[in-house]
């Protein structure tokens, strides 16, 4: 009975906390406008599941290179394809492609630093071993080995961004352990005689996930860097597909005549990177201001 | 004596992370899609030749044969040759070099003049319109994609004003717009340092001393409060710099700057597979050997560090 009332209990201070953090969240005007940003690209992106308004890989050779007009918004490309509808469409590549490998790489990298922090021993050793490897490349280095050697192409580049972001977690969730572990919570769960495994995912990640969110905001808005410059460099998707990246690498022969191809792709990169870093940064506030010193931002 | 102990011991430690970045990318090359041995007997050969060219390279031997060979020709100093210029690997890099060393100290150089005296004036004057204005410069250096940066720079500065040149290296005005894209990239993260540890700085007890001594604010910063925010900004400088010696591949294609970034994009869509390995293993052991050097530099600054390390590490 008392330990029902005990549960209850925690389950009213977590909605209460929640709650706190997303009046925190919501008071920082900025970080709150950079969602609405985030969420109307979004819906430009699922919206282009179902209608564009033209198709993003017609050809219109006659209408080809044309400046933003009422037709065509944002102009048409080198091929007089409707610029428009292709980062509609394009949207779902870099930003899926970059949600996905950011999952990937905080599932991975914070396991293995949650295992790495928690057991210690051998098997710290050797993952660290293992990070210090992958961290003796720059990211954007080991991103482009990566793609070469898998070849084009979306699975790769999921495979590749999860990859070279990975160790950067396996580093910070690590470090955050290490000071867990010493806490009076956790000497009392493990004195009740749990074991370790149950201690690591129902006590200390809890406790972690706050920098795991933070962190991950961050790389959000640097994967879809990450992605498009990999396009750029023609290393993605390969074309026809309106990959924002790769949009901006076929555009950039015409940018002395037509600098629209190249501009307004940009534009949106840098729309969601940004709001993705006002957003960490107001989850950072939010969630925990001693959490701070840990997290790094790119 | 015990810097000396310090950096034998620090070399000691990064040869295991040395071997395994090795192994790591000789896999990664090796599975590079094409034939070397083709690449390198042209399309018509017969087959016979290009079976007698993967013997001459090794190619035909096991794999772990072939990085046993690679590893033993690396320590007798011997990088092989690149099979797109027909000369030593080691010859091409070195020649690039000088291009990649020279970019990367000048947007350094642009980023500390720019990033320091903002970081500074921000941390003093926390609520003044150039704090703001900072804050939003650094993030957008942070967001805007690269590449980017690099055509809309060319576009403004080549296409339309006509006052710099947009590619190559033949004068010293070249460097301008390659080197100002990337401190673009690092001046966000090198003023929000310098902020959060003169900040820090400032808090502390032993400028309360100074203030209570009566010292005079000039005297106050420059002494007390930039010395003790330095190690912060000096390790991000360290790394930058480190990481501008391989990771500025993509400026220097955009702009055609003939360093080792767009040597190492020229030689993957070449599949000139022993260039490819020389360059990443030079950016690797850059990066090593800035890390470690960093951690001097540290030790330097702060006589703590320097006892903890020294004893310890």
């Amino acid at each position: 009975m008392e330990d029902r009332l005990i549960l209850e209990r925690i389950a009213e201070v977590r909605r209460r906390r929640l709650k706190e953090v997303w009046e925190t969240f919501k008071s920082n005007r900025v970080a709150y406008a950079s969602l609405y940003v985030v969420m109307i690209i979004v819906a430009l992106i699922l919206v282009g599941f179902v209608y564009t308004p033209y198709g993003p890989y017609d050809f219109d050779l006659g209408n080809a290179r044309q400046p933003p007009s009422i037709k065509h918004p944002l102009g048409t490309d080198e091929l007089g394809r409707d610029i428009l509808s292709r980062l509609m469409v394009g949207g779902r590549y870099t930003i899926g492609i970059s949600v996905i490998s950011v999952l990937l790489g905080t599932l991975l990298g914070s396991v293995l630093g949650l295992i790495s922090g928690y057991l210690g021993g051998s098997l710290d050793t050797v993952i660290q071993r293992i990070v210090d490897v992958a961290l003796a490349f720059p990211t954007t280095l080991l991103a482009i080995a990566l793609m070469v050697s898998l070849g084009p192409g979306m699975t790769s580049l999921i495979v590749a961004i999860s990859l070279s972001t990975f160790p950067v977690y396996a580093r910070l969730v690590r470090g955050t352990v290490l000071q867990l572990v010493n806490e009076d919570y956790i000497t009392a769960v493990k004195l009740l005689g749990r074991t370790s495994w149950y201690i690591m995912f129902k006590h200390v990640l809890p406790n972690i996930l706050p920098v795991i969110v933070v962190q991950s905001t961050y790389y959000l808005g640097f994967s879809i860097l990450l992605a498009s410059s990999l396009g750029f460099l023609g290393l993605g998707i390969p074309p026809p597909t309106p990959e924002w990246g790769a949009m901006i690498g076929g555009g950039r022969v015409y940018l002395f005549s037509s600098p629209h191809i190249v501009v307004f792709p940009g534009l949106f990169i840098m729309a969601v990177a940004l709001a993705f870093n006002l957003i960490g940064d107001g989850l950072r506030y939010a969630l925990d201001p001693k959490s701070r010193m840990f997290i790094r931002r790119f | 004596m015990s810097l000396v102990r310090y950096l034998c011991k620090r070399v000691y430690h990064s040869i295991p992370t040395f071997i395994g970045a090795l192994l790591f990318m000789f896999i990664l090359v090796r599975v590079l899609p094409g034939d070397p041995a083709r690449l390198i007997a042209g399309p018509e050969a017969l087959e016979q030749d290009v079976e007698r060219i993967r013997e001459q390279l090794g190619l035909n031997k096991p794999l772990h044969e072939q990085f046993v060979d690679y590893v033993v020709t690396l320590i007798r100093g011997d990088l092989g040759k690149s099979i797109k210029f027909r000369t030593p690997v080691i010859n091409e890099v070195l020649a690039r070099l000088p291009y990649t060393v020279a970019l990367a100290f000048v947007a350094e150089a642009i980023a500390i003049a720019v990033a320091l005296p903002l970081g500074i004036i921000s941390a003093l004057r926390p609520n003044s319109k150039l704090t703001y204005v900072t804050s939003v410069l650094s993030l957008l250096g942070a967001s805007a994609p690269t590449f980017w940066v690099a055509l809309m720079f060319i576009y403004i500065f080549s296409v339309n004003l006509r006052i710099l040149p947009s590619s190559g290296a033949d004068s010293p005005r070249h460097i301008i717009l390659p080197a100002a894209t990337l401190s673009l990239l690092l001046m966000g993260n090198l003023t929000r340092i310098t902020r959060s540890s003169v900040i820090e700085a400032l808090n502390s007890n032993h400028i309360l001393t100074a203030i209570a001594k009566g010292l005079r604010e000039r005297a106050i910063l420059m002494r007390h409060v930039l010395k003790n925010s330095m190690i912060p900004i000096v390790t991000l400088m360290g790394l930058q710099i480190g990481s501008l010696l391989g990771g500025a591949i993509i400026t220097e294609t955009v702009y055609a700057w003939p360093g080792i970034g767009s040597l190492l994009i020229d030689s993957i869509f070449f599949r000139d597979y022993t260039l490819i390995q020389g360059i990443i293993l030079f950016i690797v052991l850059a990066f090593i050997v800035i890390n470690i050097v960093v951690d001097v530099i540290y030790a330097f600054i702060d006589p703590r560090i320097r006892d903890l390390l020294w004893r310890t590490g």
